[in-house]
């Protein structure tokens, strides 16, 4: 059963510029849904007009079988975590947390008795008659996760919950909201601009672009099959790589390399015409482990980042004049983005190898290449090509 | 050593003024106080017989009296009325700027004008019987200045029309320190228009209560210019106060010493319950 049911939202704060545009979505009960997309997307707006904090301009919101549009928040059922928390700093944790309870008329024996229980599950049983001004950034994510969870409505709503904790601690947290979110199975909808937290935390994530939802599906659809150059480019980390090639007789050209394409990998453009390359960073590996099929290319190495468990390579590889500028139209990548120029012009690719690889800086080493790790995508739009021999999958 | 004698060099000029002008008359002010110098003679020491005249004779208790009276009102209604145009002013209106400056505006001018502008105002052929009397209601034309109620109300208005702006912009900045989203949470966790006001507005608010509260209970134990240029005390001695008797006790009856007792009565005053109201309130404000 759908728990919450977006159709056809608009919403314009200046007229004529939409902030969220015709967006549908359908969220099963229960589910974390996670809503991702660089800053200015619109996923923000979303969250609240699920709240009840803005109206759509046009369009209807459901939640768990009510039509809820025009309702105000404090009818709607929900609770949300907000990025600054929003703690009422004149009250105690206790009282922050047993607040929505008191408003909604619960009896104060009650009111005490759950936020015992929430504040045992979170532990903050400790921190009760403390103030949120003395209390840690930590600690003020769980009581703010506290308060939302004592009021036991019928959606989650959290924005950017955790951008304001370190990255250690954001870490931490993320495993308990997955393991709250498992015992207490309530529908979530998570605000992020994040990739690593939507690929984490979602059971499916919707990626926004400019108000419109470009694609939402399980995180690992969204690695392995983009709908658009914008979805691949945002998600994954490092970001997929760029180039702009062409087939040429049966090889690939793109990027300096010629790979060797068999008929069925093969995109669906004909002979010279442009086309797109995406390759994941570890489409990259070392040539010990690579599949049979796999090509070797010569890279020169200009940068080695060491990460411990693996290494990362950056390698200068051939790009033609406006090559950069006519990827970035269809990935909306910034200018800092995956496709960046060396100063002498060649664009950046990177490579995931191990953490052992004999590949050091101004070295030229060999990589393996997989041709079925390509991802093909259309320049005049950006959306993926199934390659001549994949079935059409939806 | 001689580093540390370099501030006091940089203060001392401002420190040397203060003590000439401000220090020493309040010292000595205070010293006349327990004699009975009548401005031409030279002073003889009389103890604590300048008190307690004041808290004998009918002029400094009904000085006192009517003080505490007007000070009461001006607390409130200043606030009251602040608050008011604080809340409605923070709000999405579209001309709040504007008016905005139009009620700080009156802050700026000389008490003392916006009390003549008042006294034309409120004169029986002024403006506010004139206007009364065009609109049908020349019932209620009246002496304004001349009747003990109406003129302590005329007092009051025209500080509370004077300083409302100031307490607006004091409670404005309250109200802006407040974050916007707590009350995105508090709708969400259930709370109605009333209930955020109450639960949120209020308590956060309290630090600027504090502050507008001692700014109008010292201004409203002061008040002077505008009692002095409206009304002269009158009608009768029904709007004198502590103020007015400090400077008719001494300008005009030649008693300096007990003009002298009345102002350090006065600053007792101030000082003492602008310390108990304060500590009080920041009590609540935890």
């Amino acid at each position: 059963m759908e728990s919450i049911v977006l159709r056809e939202i608009v919403k314009e704060y200046t007229p004529g510029v939409p902030a969220v545009d015709r967006l549908d979505l359908e969220i099963e009960s229960g589910e974390f849904v996670v809503l991702v997309g660089p800053s200015g997307c619109g996923k923000s707006t979303l969250l609240r007009l699920i709240a009840g904090l803005e109206q759509p301009t046009s369009g209807s919101v459901e939640i768990a079988g009510r039509d809820v549009t025009g309702i105000s928040a404090r009818e709607r059922d929900i609770a949300m975590v907000f990025q600054n928390y929003a703690l009422y700093p004149h009250m105690t944790v206790r009282a922050n947390m047993g607040y929505g309870l008191k408003v909604r008329g619960m009896r104060k024996q009650e009111v005490a008795a759950r936020v015992e229980e929430v504040a045992r599950m979170l532990g903050l049983e400790q921190l009760l008659d403390r103030r949120p001004a003395t209390l840690s950034g930590g600690q003020r994510q769980r009581v703010a996760m506290g308060r939302a969870i004592a009021r036991r409505p019928q959606v989650y709503l959290m924005d950017e919950p955790l951008s304001n904790l370190d990255a250690k601690l954001r870490v931490s947290m993320r495993a308990e909201l997955d393991r709250l979110h498992q015992r207490l199975g309530v529908t979530t909808v998570y605000v992020t601009h994040d990739q690593v937290e939507a690929m984490t935390l979602g059971q499916r994530a919707a990626v926004l672009r400019a108000g419109v939802l470009q694609q939402f599906d399980t995180p690992q659809t969204l690695y392995a099959r983009p709908v658009n150059a914008f979805v691949a480019a945002f998600i994954g980390s490092p970001a997929m790589n760029f180039a702009i090639g062409a087939l040429d007789g049966g090889e690939l050209a793109f990027a300096g390399f010629r790979v060797p394409l068999p008929e069925g990998l093969r995109p669906p453009v004909r002979d010279q015409e442009r086309v797109l390359v995406g390759l994941r960073p570890d489409a990259l590996q070392d040539p010990r482990f690579a599949p049979a099929d796999a090509v070797r290319v010569e890279v020169e190495v200009a940068v080695r980042e060491e990460l411990g468990h693996e290494t990362l390579l950056f390698l200068p590889v051939a790009c033609e004049a406006g090559d950069a500028a006519a990827i970035r139209a269809v990935t909306f990548e910034p200018d800092q983005g995956a496709t960046s120029l060396t100063p002498d012009g060649r664009s950046l690719f990177c490579a995931r190898v191990g953490a052992g690889f004999p590949a050091p800086v101004g070295s030229t080493a060999t990589l393996a290449l997989s041709p079925a790790s390509l991802t093909y995508f259309d320049l005049s739009d950006g959306s993926r090509m199934e390659s001549r021999g994949t079935t059409q999958v939806h | 050593m001689r580093r540390a004698r370099v501030p006091w060099l940089f203060v001392a000029p401002a420190l040397l003024l203060y003590a000439a002008f401000y220090l020493a008359p309040t010292l000595l002010g205070a010293g006349y106080a327990f004699t009975d110098w009548n401005g031409l003679e030279s002073p003889s020491f009389v103890g604590l017989d300048n008190f307690s005249r004041i808290f004998g004779e009918a002029e400094g208790l009904g000085a006192l009296r009517h003080t505490l009276v007007l000070c009461v009102l001006y607390v409130v209604a200043v606030n009251v009325v602040g608050l008011g145009l604080a809340v409605g002013l923070h709000g999405a209106l579209k001309t709040r700027h504007v008016l905005r400056a139009l009620f700080f505006a009156p802050v700026v001018v000389s008490p003392l004008a916006v009390a003549y502008v008042w006294k034309f105002i409120l004169d029986p052929e002024g403006p506010l019987n004139r206007g009364l009397e065009a609109i049908g209601l020349g019932t209620l034309a009246q002496p304004w200045l001349g009747k003990p109620a109406t003129a302590t109300a005329a007092v009051l208005v025209t500080m509370v029309w004077q300083f409302s702006g100031w307490s607006m912009v004091i409670y404005l900045a309250g109200l802006q320190s407040i974050q916007a989203e707590l009350y995105e949470a508090a709708e969400i966790d259930g709370a109605g228009t009333w209930r955020r006001f109450v639960d949120i507005t209020r308590p956060l608010l309290l630090p600027a209560l504090t502050i507008n509260v001692s700014l109008s209970l010292i201004a409203g134990l002061m008040v002077f210019d505008q009692v002095i240029a409206l009304t002269g005390g009158g009608p009768g001695t029904a709007t004198e106060t502590i103020a007015t008797q400090v400077y008719e006790q001494a300008l005009v009856n030649g008693r300096f010493g007990y003009s002298a007792a009345m102002a350090l009565t006065l600053a007792v005053a101030v000082g003492t319950l602008s310390f108990v109201q304060m500590r009080a309130m920041r009590r609540q404000e935890g």
